[in-house]
């Protein structure tokens, strides 16, 4: 049997909440003074982003991620993708996940499109190699053309996101951890969208999507992981896990 | 290794995205990236006229050539220190969406000094060579390549550690403008550090100018002193490869403490 690409066992993530307050030359030389109790307890507020988690991801699983806002979908994607690690249990990544969280330009505002195709090319390629190919089709997805010669303060937010889509989309990756927003927009460039993110998500060997479009969750993913306060609360084939989510928000209403 | 190697295989990435900061600070500006020499310049002139009738210097050709080559070595250090501070918190997002190394955010503002340094560098060098001092051609680019090349080790190496350690220590960004300021006043820049008579450990224990006299002896004097620089090379280097290695253990505390 294969290994599994990740592994998590009561895994822990305690996410430290610091204020300005709390780290100063002052306060650490009056610790020093009075023994460090003033650090100890000025250091004492932890945040369990994730707490006790237990999964096992296979080779071509494809999973959503359910939950509110701030249940743990993100965080759990970050330590996929190796950005952030455990601080608790055991887990197992032999590889990390490729993130697609990131939604900003590598460049700023004053540049070009083009700059902007380049500079993303050259962070994940570290050559230029390829880039004309890379180029022309960004361009043509995009439908941005000549305006990529443009600085992207111009940019309409509907045309920053073809480009951030088209750039994104274009090296496929074989473990691909993917926030929602990436292949959002409006109604015509969703539509426009939907075959190539079909083409490079079913080119992904394995596929972790945190998203609350419903429709994009039950396209894509077989599997359905719903979240409460950092814990997976319900595993479950896609559909039975959207349904159990609906109705825990339901009895939640009611209570 | 893979790690250690990171800088010199992502090289191309880091430098054209410094670049392009450049492009975008001039953006629209007539003269472009020559005012990052052309301001510089100014600044020397105006400080060593100055200066020169405050301290009533005798020679006030040899004068200027001595202020604008440790006026333009100095900037270089003051400006990558006083960025320190906001420089990861300026890529809090990238680091906590991406798994590009931090020490691409400090390649990248270092780049970007050292181009700005560079363009500075050369302006003053050639005006010099021309109207004060033919040897400084030479000198400026052979005799000060090795002292260069550990200033700009020494500069990404002491931003690394300011970034971190105002992490642990939010007033140290605080502090940080008003060190540079008392350094560079009590640091022999703008007077000779015969100056200082009996107080001239404070030159001789000041880390920054030990950094900063090597390069103005060698382009100046054509005084290269091998061993010792060859020497702190090979500290630069490991201190660099220990940031690096370091930055990439450390990332989840740096994201946890931005």
């Amino acid at each position: 049997m294969a290994e599994p690409v990740a592994l998590f066992q009561n895994a822990v993530l305690e996410i430290p909440i610091h204020t300005s307050s709390l780290r100063t030359l002052k306060r650490s030389l009056l610790s020093g003074l009075t023994g460090g109790q003033l650090a100890r307890r000025g250091r004492s507020v932890r945040v369990r982003a994730l707490d006790g988690l237990n999964l096992t991801i296979n080779h071509g699983d494809r999973l959503a991620l359910i939950g509110h806002n701030g249940a743990g979908k993100s965080t759990f994607l970050r330590v996929l993708a190796g950005i952030l690690t455990p601080t608790g249990g055991h887990w197992h990544l032999p590889k990390p996940f490729t993130p697609l969280i990131d939604k900003s330009f590598v460049v700023e505002p004053q540049l070009s499109g083009y700059q902007a195709a380049k500079a993303h090319y050259l962070l994940h390629t570290n050559s230029l190699k390829g880039f004309d190919v890379f180029l022309a089709d960004v361009a043509e997805f995009s439908e941005l053309n000549d305006f990529l010669q443009l600085p992207l303060q111009g940019y309409s937010d509907g045309m920053k996101t073809r480009l951030l889509f088209a750039m994104h989309t274009y090296f496929n990756h074989d473990l691909l951890a993917l926030d929602e927003g990436i292949g959002a927009g409006d109604r015509a460039f969703v539509d426009r969208a939907a075959k190539r993110l079909k083409h490079f998500l079913s080119s992904s060997g394995t596929l972790v999507i945190a998203s609350h479009s419903e429709p994009m969750l039950r396209s894509f993913c077989t599997k359905g992981l719903v979240f409460v306060k950092g814990n997976i609360v319900h595993i479950g084939e896609i559909n039975e896990a959207l349904s159990y989510y609906h109705h825990s928000i339901n009895q939640l209403k009611h209570v | 290794m893979s790690e250690l190697l990171y800088p010199i295989v992502t090289f191309r990435a880091w430098w054209y995205s410094a670049s392009l900061r450049t492009q975008a600070r001039f953006q629209r500006t007539l003269l472009g990236s020559s005012w990052l020499g052309i301001s510089n310049l100014l600044s020397v002139v105006v400080l060593s006229f100055v200066y020169g009738v405050l301290l009533k210097v005798q020679n006030p050709k040899q004068y200027f050539l001595y202020i604008a080559v440790g006026l333009t070595v100095w900037q270089f250090i003051s400006t990558i220190i006083s960025t320190s501070p906001t420089l990861l918190r300026d890529h809090k997002e990238k680091l906590l969406n991406t798994t590009t190394h931090p020490i691409f955010y400090f390649l990248e503002e270092w780049a970007f000094q050292i181009q700005t340094f560079l363009q500075a560098w050369g302006i003053i060098i050639v005006i010099l060579a021309i109207f004060v001092q033919p040897s400084l051609l030479w000198n400026g680019t052979v005799f000060a390549a090795l002292p260069i090349i550990n200033l700009f080790l020494f500069c990404i190496v002491v931003q690394i550690f300011f970034a971190l350690a105002g992490l642990l220590f939010q007033d140290l960004y605080q502090v940080i403008p008003m060190l540079l300021q008392l350094t560079f006043l009590s640091s022999p820049v703008l007077f000779n550090k015969m100056n200082l008579g009996d107080h001239q450990w404070l030159a001789n224990w000041n880390p920054l100018f030990m950094i900063l006299s090597p390069v103005r002896q060698a382009a100046i004097e054509g005084h290269l002193a091998i061993a010792p620089q060859l020497l702190v090379l090979a500290g630069n280097l490991v201190a660099c490869g220990l940031l690096v290695i370091g930055l990439g253990r450390w990332r989840q505390w740096i994201v946890f403490n931005l």
